[in-house]
């Protein structure tokens, strides 16, 4: 079972990406609403799983449709926000906005915050004025382990002082230069049981609540691997217009907004280089606040973000060290840009077996080498024919890198290091 | 939801089948296929892993990638895939050994920076799986600035297939504990069992003696975890413990060549360093009873975890999870933990100053890894326990009283007892004991050997004592006033000596 | 040389070393208490019979109400010393240990040769107390348990809190050095999983039994402060505006839970009775199985703050509100 059907996804993830090569179209930056008055609406929808399931979900959204997670609002330090809430969703629902200090008018009062009444009747204010930069969440208050499980999360970005989306030098997530970065990505952690959607969509409440929570779906961003790999606002996801693709290029810092909008914790593992975590529920981590810079940052290859957390983590990738050249150079060709001069020319160190005894993997160029395509097998897909490096990045509690019962899946995306040769737009 | 999958074995001789499979693996080998492990010379002239010798700087590995059995702390016999030692073996012997010669957890990758690591992986296929041909790979977890060819990602790389041999390269740049694993159906492999321990140690082992790291006098043998250049991260004693668990629904199907249970995977089997409790404390090398299954039985799970030290000394525990479902927290009771490093790193900020930080348990998903030190010096010696604190999984399954737990055992580095007590010729006697610094020792005496001796101190056992030097002392009883104890020549003796330490 | 003359001297291999510990210091606090069954009423009419608890005047006394979580401990800032003298009520043995303390352990084994206890026993029916000591308490928060069979007795509820603050002042002091607070609250975090206390009040818990381990753990009730949440719950008084209340956190079920506290930021200051060199201010965290953390909140505006579980574990078997929120109320 397993083998027939990773091979007919595998042919439709391969279609796919060959219409949306990555590098040539996918967005290296974090998209969402920008501004301080947003109106927000809870509705139900559906949305994809990566091996072709349909799941009836709830998500905030600012236009017709709903949304999964809902859109990410990209604010400015010390800028008053203003929301207006309204509810489509069969029951009371509300926003709930951690880290901040909010203050909600309409609607009803429920045990955490003001509730919007079902059907769109009233509407909840809330507003706030973000006092501090970084990486936040917001997720609804009402029933929240109904609710926050069938999808209303999402993630919140607070811009510091100075920042200018056209000065690449301002691009800080924090006011510090520890927090400097050439790309930003989002990381939006969440899993479901879709036993309980099903209940839900039946109106059976109660039920869906006493189930032994399971869950079988793991998604990054809304999506499940390798929808993940997608771009963002990808046709084939209506209801899920966020992807999970990473791009960067050799030396580059890349900043990575991580956030547990689930309930269980997840091992976030990247493969190619350890991350340093700068910031924790957007506090910078430093020793004399406002001064130190990240001086309290932890380096590590797997992290896991407290549920209804966030953590803000740079990743740094160069490939020196690696005792050969991975450029595949000789000793008398030019360097490459922030090339390893250590490994500049070095002979590659062993002999790859013939093409019969190995298994090529669809993003495996042909060669070892950043840069240069080699020869692949007839029938390869060729997906990689900037010859960028691959690495998957992943929840390491590898169940979670299935979509229901299929392998693999879930809780997935990949970093494609690019050659420089290769532009990544913002 | 829930799968009603009705297991029907197949009734296989297996006895009959495997020299078969084998007989049509070797006759059916496609040209070129062969097992063929790359060992180059250091011949660069430069001593890199700074031991003063320039051409011993690589370090050549050869593992097995195949299926085999384990049993669990209940004795349930598992199915698993996993990885086999096959260093030194002469390639043309490697397939034959090393068929289901997996073992759990994969054989400890313990090397040094400086090194280049030539790790040949070499494909023996599933023997009990003929319908599967996965290549297998290895993902070193955790290597600093890795290039996706040696990373084992199959998707971004090449991979091995059946009767093959792939040769990984690591240039060894960073110390750290990080952990290895096959990255092929990673789900699926890796609950089969494709895990193991992998640890750097750090170049400043082999600083020369007398050097000082920031005031910290380095001696020869001292051992440290990172780079740390002031000495914090000195331990006396390291251990792995690698956190990992198996679902027997999901080993079973995949014997029974039925479709794996992904979705409904929940692992049952809690287990460190490849064995659940009491298993984890037996010193033996355990071998699989893979005879019910009309196969050989082999030594599967080589590694114990009983962990051993004396008072005031400082244990390293190398943690890291490879389970594949969900995370746990373990604690140590009754020893203070130290949490020194994490993800293959000091926690030592930018500046040197240290991060460390003290706790009774830490929390592992998997892909993590963390360095804690248990500094023993203020811990009576005794036996103390390392368990999950999630305690549903101190079970073998359905067996009470096992699962992830381990037993630390620290011994008195002055125990109580006699060393020897020797008659000497000229009719004293000697008695030889450990020092007991710090404390106040008396030696006292009985006549006769009763349930309920009469004892009698000795008049002033700190002057009459000889102290060795090497941690031992002696003290010799000239004998008493024959006429106070009433005896005469050939009268016989019997003497009994206690030591008080107080 | 006196012995020329002793005509043999026969050197028995039977010799007997005694090491004599140095006494306990006498000084200290000390708690008897008393393991007993308690029946727990859960909403919907379901009784629970767990393991607890009572606070006792003296040995034998039989006289305080078994509660779960237990008695809270609190050990006086200039004490180092806890004694638990404990009376064990239960149908089996039991004993008392305190992870992050550290205390002289002496095992108990099963005749199979795993351990049954991490340190001494008492048995079921004590005629007299047996003492639990611990030498060097800290300033912090930590939890008492059972380190008997602990898959089995810790679920049974067999738990509590001991906490210490490095000065006292009134209801505020140091929790530790140069940590201030005005106002402390415990916040105990558990669960229960019915079938498991079932099948051991009907001794169908062991070996051939209908449970014979707890591998089957599915926790339905999440409670806090042993109280799972219903509409209608009392807040809970923490202090005033401007003060600085200390959260004692303390987690004795078997899952990690993420105490979150509705529009307010923690300054998370100690784990597990061990202070952080760098308090760590936060809105989300996790607390792991047996773990305690002491939290400092300062509220600026008075009202009603509701705490909860990030985890989400906030049913009552199924029935909505319940589990894992509590009320905290907060005045002028
Ligand atoms: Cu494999
Ligand atoms: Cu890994």
């Amino acid at each position: 079972m397993k083998t027939d059907i990773f091979k007919i996804m595998a042919i439709a993830s391969t279609f796919a990406m060959m219409l949306f090569a990555p590098w040539l179209v996918a967005d290296a930056k974090i998209n969402g609403l920008m501004g301080t008055s947003f109106n927000l609406t809870a509705r139900t929808g559906t949305i994809y799983t990566g091996e072709g399931n349909i799941i009836h979900v709830w998500g905030y959204t600012a236009g017709p449709k709903m949304q999964y997670p809902g859109p990410t609002l990209i604010l400015m330090q010390g800028m008053p926000v203003t929301i207006n809430f309204t509810n489509n969703l069969p029951v009371a629902t509300s926003i709930v906005f951690p880290g901040m200090d909010v203050t909600a008018t309409g609607g009803t009062t429920g045990l955490l915050t003001n509730e919007a009444a079902p059907g769109g009747v009233d509407e909840v204010t809330y507003t706030f004025t973000p006092t501090r930069p970084g990486t936040f969440i917001y997720y609804s208050g009402t029933d929240m382990d109904l609710q926050v499980e069938m999808g209303l999360v999402g993630a919140i970005i607070v811009r510091p002082m100075g920042f200018d989306h056209m000065m690449p030098e301002t691009w800080r997530a924090y006011g510090h230069d520890d927090s400097l970065y050439d790309h930003e990505y989002l990381i939006l952690e969440t899993e479901m049981d879709h036993r309980i959607h099903s209940l839900v969509k039946q109106g059976k409440y109660n039920e869906a609540r006493a189930i032994d929570y399971f869950p079988v779906y793991w998604f990054i961003n809304g999506r499940n691997a390798p929808d993940t790999m997608l771009n963002d606002f990808h046709p084939l996801f209506p209801t899920q217009p966020y992807g999970g693709m990473v791009m960067m290029h050799p030396g580059d810092n890349v900043l990575l907004r991580i956030i547990n909008a689930g309930r269980d914790l997840h091992p976030f593992h990247t493969h190619g280089n350890n991350f340093e975590i700068i910031a924790r529920d957007a506090i910078l981590l430093e020793s004399v606040p406002g001064v130190s810079g990240a001086d309290l940052k932890v380096s590590d290859f797997t992290t896991s973000v407290s549920p209804g957390g966030t953590e803000d983590a740079i990743f740094h990738w160069t490939g020196h060290g690696l005792g050969w050249d991975m450029y595949g150079h000789s000793p008398e060709d030019p360097p490459e840009m922030g090339e390893d001069p250590n490994d500049h020319g070095k002979p590659f160190p062993v002999i790859i077996p013939e093409q019969q005894d190995l298994t090529f993997g669809d993003m495996y160029s042909g060669s070892p080498f950043l840069g240069v395509a080699g020869d692949l097998p007839p029938g390869h897909p060729g997906l990689n024919e900037a010859a960028g490096f691959f690495y998957m990045w992943h929840s390491h509690n590898e169940k979670e890198m299935v979509n229901n019962d299929i392998f693999p899946g879930g809780l997935m995306t990949m970093l494609v290091v690019l050659p420089h040769s290769v532009p990544i737009e913002h | 939801m829930r799968l009603n999958i009705e297991i029907k074995r197949i009734q296989i001789m297996k006895s009959i089948l495997i020299p078969l499979i084998i007989l049509m693996l070797c006759t059916a080998l496609p040209a070129g296929a062969a097992v063929f492990s790359q060992n180059p010379p250091d011949t660069d002239g430069i001593d890199t892993d700074g031991d003063g010798i320039v051409d011993n700087d690589h370090i050549y590995l050869h593992m097995s990638a195949g299926d085999g059995f384990v049993n669990m702390a209940d004795g349930r016999l598992m199915y698993m895939f996993g990885f086999g030692n096959a260093t030194g073996i002469p390639d043309g012997m490697v397939m034959m050994e090393q068929m289901l010669g997996s073992e759990f957890p994969a054989p400890t990758i313990k090397v040094r920076e400086g090194q280049k690591l030539y790790l040949n992986l070499t494909n023996v296929g599933m023997m009990l799986r003929p319908d599967l041909f996965d290549p297998h790979s290895v993902h070193w977890h955790g290597f600093p600035n890795a290039a996706p060819f040696f990373d084992g990602v199959p998707d971004a790389s090449i991979t091995i297939n059946m009767m093959s041999t792939f040769t990984y390269f690591y240039n060894i740049i960073e110390p750290g504990t990080f952990m290895w694993h096959c990255h092929v159906e990673a789900t699926e492999h890796m609950q089969m069992g494709m895990l193991g321990n992998l640890y750097v140690l750090p170049k400043q082992d082999m600083s020369a003696p007398a050097t000082s790291l920031s005031g910290f006098i380095h001696e020869k043998g001292f051992k440290y975890t990172y780079n740390d250049e002031d000495g914090s991260t000195y331990y006396d004693v390291d251990f792995p413990i690698q956190l990992s668990a198996f679902d027997p629904d999901f080993h079973d199907a995949s014997l029974n060549v039925q479709p794996l249970p992904f979705a409904l995977m929940e692992d049952k089997y809690s287990m460190i360093n490849g064995r659940g409790y009491p298993d984890t404390i037996n010193p033996a090398v355990l071998w699989n009873t893979a005879s019910d299954e009309g196969l050989m039985d082999r030594p599967s799970q080589p590694v114990n975890s009983l962990i051993t030290a004396k008072q005031g000394e400082k244990i390293l525990l190398r943690f890291s999870s490879l389970v594949t479902t969900h995370y746990y927290t373990v604690t140590v009771l009754g020893i203070p933990m130290k949490v020194i490093g994490t993800g293959a790193r000091p926690l030592i900020s930018p500046s040197g100053e240290h991060l460390f930080y003290d706790t009774a348990s830490i929390t592992l998903g998997g892909g993590e890894a963390k360095d804690i030190i248990l500094d023993t010096s203020a811990v009576e010696p005794g036996t103390y326990f390392l368990y999950t604190t999630n305690m549903n999984y101190l079970s073998n399954n359905e067996e009470d009283f096992g699962g992830m737990m381990t037993e630390i055992v620290i011994d008195d580095p002055y125990p109580l007892q006699i060393l020897s007590l020797i008659y000497n010729e000229d009719g004293s006697a000697t008695l030889t004991c450990y020092e007991q610094p710090g404390k106040t020792v008396n030696i006292e005496w009985a006549d006769g050997y009763t349930p309920t001796p009469s004892w009698n101190q000795v008049d002033n056992p700190a002057l009459d004592r000889v102290h060795h030097g090497d941690g031992t002392w002696s003290w010799t009883d000239f004998g008493t006033d024959p006429e106070m104890l009433g005896l005469k020549p050939g009268d016989v003796l019997s003497r009994s000596y206690r030591v008080v330490v107080q | 040389m006196r012995t020329k003359y002793i005509p043999v001297l026969i050197l028995l291999a039977v010799l007997s070393i005694v090491a004599f510990a140095l006494p306990n210091r006498a000084s200290g606090v000390e708690y008897f208490l008393r393991a007993d069954t308690v029946v727990v009423n859960l909403p919907g009419g379901v009784n629970v019979t767990m393991w607890g608890f009572a606070l006792e005047n003296a040995f034998g006394e039989t006289s305080g109400t078994v509660i779960c979580p237990g008695p809270e401990l609190v050990v006086p800032s200039g004490d180092n010393v806890l004694t638990i003298h404990l009376d064990n009520n239960l149908p089996e043995v039991t004993s008392i240990v305190i992870p992050g303390l550290t205390a002289t352990m002496t095992p108990v084994r099963r005749p199979d040769g795993r351990v049954r206890s991490f340190t001494h026993e008492t048995p079921s029916g004590n005629t007299e107390a047996v003492d639990y000591t611990w030498n060097n308490v800290e300033p912090g928060t930590y939890i008492y348990q059972t380190g008997t069979h602990p898959g089995k007795q810790v679920q049974m509820g067999l738990y509590g809190v001991v906490r210490k603050s490095f000065s006292e002042d009134g209801s505020g002091g140091e929790v530790y050095e140069n940590v201030d607070y005005d106002s402390q609250k415990v916040i105990f975090f558990s669960e229960i999983d019915p079938v498991i206390h079932e099948a051991v009040a009907n001794e169908e818990y062991g070996t051939g039994l209908t449970v014979t381990s707890p591998i089957g753990y599915k926790a339905k009730y999440f409670l806090i402060n042993g109280k799972v949440y219903e509409n209608g719950d009392p807040a809970l008084p923490i202090g005033g505006v401007g003060q600085t209340i200390l959260l004692r956190f303390v987690n004795a079920g078997l899952k990690t839970h993420s105490p979150m506290v509705n529009g307010l930021e923690t300054l998370v200051v100690a784990e597990d009775g061990k202070p952080y060199k760098y308090p760590e201010k936060r809105f989300s965290m996790t607390l792991p199985a047996m773990k305690t953390k002491d939290v400092l909140i300062a509220p600026s505006t008075a009202g009603t703050y509701v705490l909860y579980d990030r985890r989400l574990y906030l049913t009552n078997s199924g029935s909505a509100p319940g589990g894992m929120y509590l009320k905290l109320s907060v005045n002028d």
